[in-house]
């Protein structure tokens, strides 16, 4: 018998995963054109606009003529057309136009939220996937019956919680009775406990309600009871046959909770007085801030599109059945 | 470097070599208040291959899985031991279990599509037996784990032993399962319905991998089966269980040759193998009209951008009307692709399928409605055929509504009609299939076929699904229908013996390509292709079960 070498794959194989990498984000660069386009024109179909809102005040006493000119200077008084184009272009050098509101380039106000954004969004999807598999460890595993209906039970509950209710529930548990950490004055990271603490908790409701779900449905196919024949503890089953097969479908439902997480944690930031995009967000919808939204929006498509692009590549390296299929071989057995 | 010259059992416990390997005393399980076993007792011979065999709900499999200490979730041991080898392993706690499990008893399970994990390579289903049972190290785990894969039959050990489950086919995934089962050399292997969900010539050839492991190596066997064809076959003792009890235990050979319990001897009645061919009641005349002419069909499916694969090439067959051409072919020959061409379910790439005369290519929107309404299709699973919320009554009468037919006082009777004609109570009419059996079930299936009376059935693997006894009723319905109502019968079945007791002509399809095909009498008789002959040979039961032909599957 000789050994054949079956660990290396063929050129072709590359060539292939090459191409389909291509494709996938050329449907990325296509989402994000669309959600451009989109948000575009539905900012154009908005009554009144951020310049009626900050300079028609009567107080500031501005002729018609004066607010005409600084329509001009913002670029809202040319045909939709040519400031679609405009705006593009723009875009695509990484310059996303000044906020009528505030004065300011957007880019500098995304440069200070952006990064409060991301930590919280972080945070929150680590403590989330912590309580999602703390749940789904607890209702498998442990050796009671009631204390595994327990844990199946909690998701259900915390999910119905709001966030802005458990969220002030932890400042006055946390900072005020029992003085663990205060509400004002704290470092970024350490700063960050008490909100991803509130935010894990409705995000990670669904997503531990799904692994279980697909924990179940796995726990019941044959290989899992064949596992167990050759000897397997349960733990031993869980950890290395039931999880990764799990995996596969929570995957998806995991990266669009963490898209989510960076799209909106308005409510969040507001309860824990954080400067983020939500709050951003918040104050450009309150003044019409067509810049800053449209800008916004293209930082949420981007998170989202960049998210799904990274699962799509991840699912082949989980599930084998994806992969390439050149090592499949057509041998028969000659005896 | 020669894999197969690694010893595969240095680790076998010195078990003492008298008495029975296993010992079953008075079992008794129940789920909740019902019980499902009533007390068994039965032993397995140190060394031989011991059946369990019976319908389904015998209580077969419970007794399986009490044995590796699995029962399912709600089952509970009432009362009885289970020895293995001297030692008790009932009433142990599980972790203790997880030592025995693997190391001192084998599973084979019976599904060997589902059975593998499919992120995990072959290698590693194997090695896992080695990682929790031994302290060997990676490259001594691999040695042993290649030197199994060519044990039991599978080439290129090197190249198997990183693919996943997925490029295997069934019969190689079911190698790779018994590997696994062997490779600590257990004093039992339970192998439950190991070859069920197989081609018979696969089967085959994994009972006799079995067969030569338990020669080579010693290793009891206790195989659970609805097959008696194969107890008889492959067992030295026979246990015969019916609803948790047993009918009757002795020598296989004893119970095949004097069977002393009724119901053993109706099981043994009722299997088409040992059944005589009925003679055809009455032959049509040979001048009689062609129900069906298939001629060249073929059908090619995508696989890739330029790339098609041929499911069905140059297939031809003539069915007169009022006989039944059986389609022989094992899983993946093109038998499901020649069934949706003839419903009209798919259009062939080339070739002719004339429905009475009338090409079905050619009929367009009425006509061809009409054309198709007088070609039915009965399914392999009666359970996943008829929609569970709908009752009886309302599944017999959708076609008929579908074609408007009749007033509702008129459908209603002939709902009723039909449940006769298929021999069911009229009590059923208000039933939902889940409250049914299966034979019930299939019953139910023929009725909304031949409601709207059509003149040819196709019939795809119609009683695969069903026990042995339920089979033979199902048959006798079948018979009786097309003398009464003169139809057309085409027959898809993977089973030479049911196909032999109901066909006039046959089929024998491989690979998508026509093999053989003729009166049944004389393919039976006097198979001319290679391919026939393996077939009928791996028909269990007929009392030559020597190794035919080692191939990989």
């Amino acid at each position: 018998m000789t050994r054949s070498a079956p660990a290396t794959r063929p050129p072709a194989a590359y060539a292939e995963t090459a191409a389909r990498i291509a494709v996938r984000a050329g449907h990325a660069l296509l989402v994000l054109w669309g959600a451009f386009t989109l948000t575009f024109v539905l900012l154009q179909l908005m009554p009144g606009d951020a310049v009626m809102i900050r300079f028609m005040d009567p107080e500031l006493g501005l002729t018609p003529a004066q607010i005409a000119a600084i329509r001009l200077s913002y670029g809202t008084g040319a045909s939709p057309f040519v400031q679609y184009v405009h705006t593009l272009g723009q875009m695509l050098h990484g310059n996303f136009g000044y906020s009528v509101q505030l004065g300011v380039p957007v880019s500098s106000l995304l440069a200070t939220t952006l990064p409060v954004t991301l930590r919280l969004a972080v945070c929150g999807f680590v403590a989330a996937m912590t309580w999602t598999f703390a749940v789904a460890v607890a209702a498998t595993l442990l050796p009671w019956a009631w204390a595994r209906g327990l844990a199946r039970a909690l998701p259900g509950l915390w999910g119905a919680v709001p966030l802005y209710w458990s969220g002030i529930l932890v400042i006055q548990v946390v900072s005020f009775r029992l003085h663990l950490i205060p509400v004002i004055g704290v470092g970024p990271w350490e700063g960050m406990i008490l909100p991803a603490l509130a935010v894990s908790l409705p995000v990670a409701a669904p997503l531990a309600q799904i692994l279980l779900q697909h924990v179940d449905e796995t726990a019941n196919l044959p290989f899992a009871t064949v596992a167990r024949t050759k000897g397997a503890s349960p733990a031993s089953v869980f950890w290395r046959h039931i999880i990764p097969n799990a995996m596969l479908p929570f995957l998806t439902m995991g990266g669009l909770v963490f898209g989510e997480l960076l799209a909106g944690a308005v409510v969040t930031e507001t309860v824990f007085g954080l400067d983020g995009v939500g709050q951003l967000t918040r104050q450009a919808v309150a003044g019409q801030d067509v810049a800053v939204l449209q800008a916004v929006v293209m930082i949420s498509a981007t998170s989202f599109v960049t998210i799904n692009f990274i699962i799509d590549l991840l699912y082949p390296v989980l599930n084998p059945t994806l992969r390439h299929r050149a090592r499949r071989p057509t041998r028969s057995r000659a005896s | 470097m020669s894999p197969s010259n690694f010893r595969l059992r240095p680790d076998a416990p010195a078990a003492p070599a008298m008495g029975p390997v296993l010992d079953v005393k008075d079992l008794r399980i129940s789920y909740s208040a019902r019980t499902v076993v009533h007390g068994v007792s039965f032993q397995a011979a140190r060394g031989e291959t011991t059946a369990v065999i019976g319908e389904s709900g015998s209580g077969k499999s419970t007794i399986a899985r009490a044995i590796i200490g699995l029962l399912p979730q709600g089952a509970h041991l009432e009362s009885g031991t289970i020895t293995l080898a001297g030692d008790t392993l009932t009433r142990r706690p599980s972790h203790e279990f997880d030592g025995i499990r693997g190391r001192r008893i084998g599973f084979v399970p019976q599904d060997p599509s589902n059975s593998l994990d499919p992120v995990a390579t072959i290698g590693a289903h194997v090695g896992e037996m080695f990682r929790l049972h031994t302290t060997l190290s990676r490259a001594e785990t691999r040695e042993r784990v290649l030197a199994l894969l060519d044990r039991v039959g599978l080439s290129d050990p090197v190249l198997r032993f990183s693919q996943y489950p997925h490029e295997l086919s069934g019969g190689m995934r079911q190698r790779v399962l018994i590997a696994g089962a062997i490779a600590l050399n257990p004093d039992l292997i339970v192998a439950d319905e190991p070859t069920s969900a197989l081609d018979v010539t696969v089967q085959r050839q994994i009972l006799d991998l079995l067969d030569g492991l338990r020669a080579e190596h010693g290793t009891s066997i206790l195989l659970i089966t609805h097959d008696l064809a194969i107890a008889k076959d492959r067992a030295r003792d026979t246990i015969v269980l019916r609803s948790g009890r047993i009918e009757e235990q002795d020598d296989t050979a004893k119970i095949f040759a004097a069977p002393r319990a009724d119901y053993t001897k109706r099981l043994i009645a009722d299997l088409p193998v040992f059944a005589p061919r009925p003679p055809p009641a009455d032959i049509p005349a040979a001048d009689a009209a062609d129900a069906v002419v298939v001629s060249n069909l073929r059908v090619a499916y995508p696989t890739g951008r330029h790339q098609t694969r041929l499911a069905v090439d140059s297939v031809s067959f003539r069915v007169r009307a009022g006989t039944t051409h059986a389609i022989v072919g094992e899983s993946g020959s093109g038998k499901t692709t020649i069934l949706r061409c003839l419903t009209g379910l798919i259009m062939p790439d080339a070739g002719t399928i004339l429905i009475e005369g009338e090409d079905i290519a050619h009929a367009r929107g009425p006509a061809r409605r009409a054309m198709l309404r007088h070609i039915q299709l009965v399914y392999q699973n009666p359970w996943a055929s008829l929609d569970p919320r709908q009752s009886v009554r309302q599944i017999i009468e959708e076609p008929l509504r579908n074609f408007a037919i009749d007033s509702p006082a008129g459908r209603r009777a002939r709902v009723e009609a039909m449940l006769d004609r298929v021999h069911l109570p009229r009590t059923l009419l208000d039933r939902r299939p889940a409250e049914m059996s299966g034979g019930q079930c299939q019953r139910v299936a023929l009725a909304r076929a031949l409601v709207i009376e059509p003149r040819i059935l196709v019939l795809d693997e119609v009683v695969s699904a069903l026990d042995v006894t339920v089979q033979a009723r199902v048959l006798d319905l079948l018979a009786e229908l097309r003398r009464d109502l003169g139809l057309t019968y085409i027959f898809v079945s993977h089973d030479l013996a049911v196909v032999r007791q109901i066909a006039d002509t046959l089929s024998v399809i491989r690979h998508g390509r026509q093999v053989e095909r003729g009166p049944a009498d004389t393919l039976f008789d006097a198979p001319a292709e290679p391919y026939t002959k393996l077939l009928l040979a791996a028909i269990p039961g007929q009392g030559n079960a020597a190794p035919v032909q080692l191939q990989e599957t």
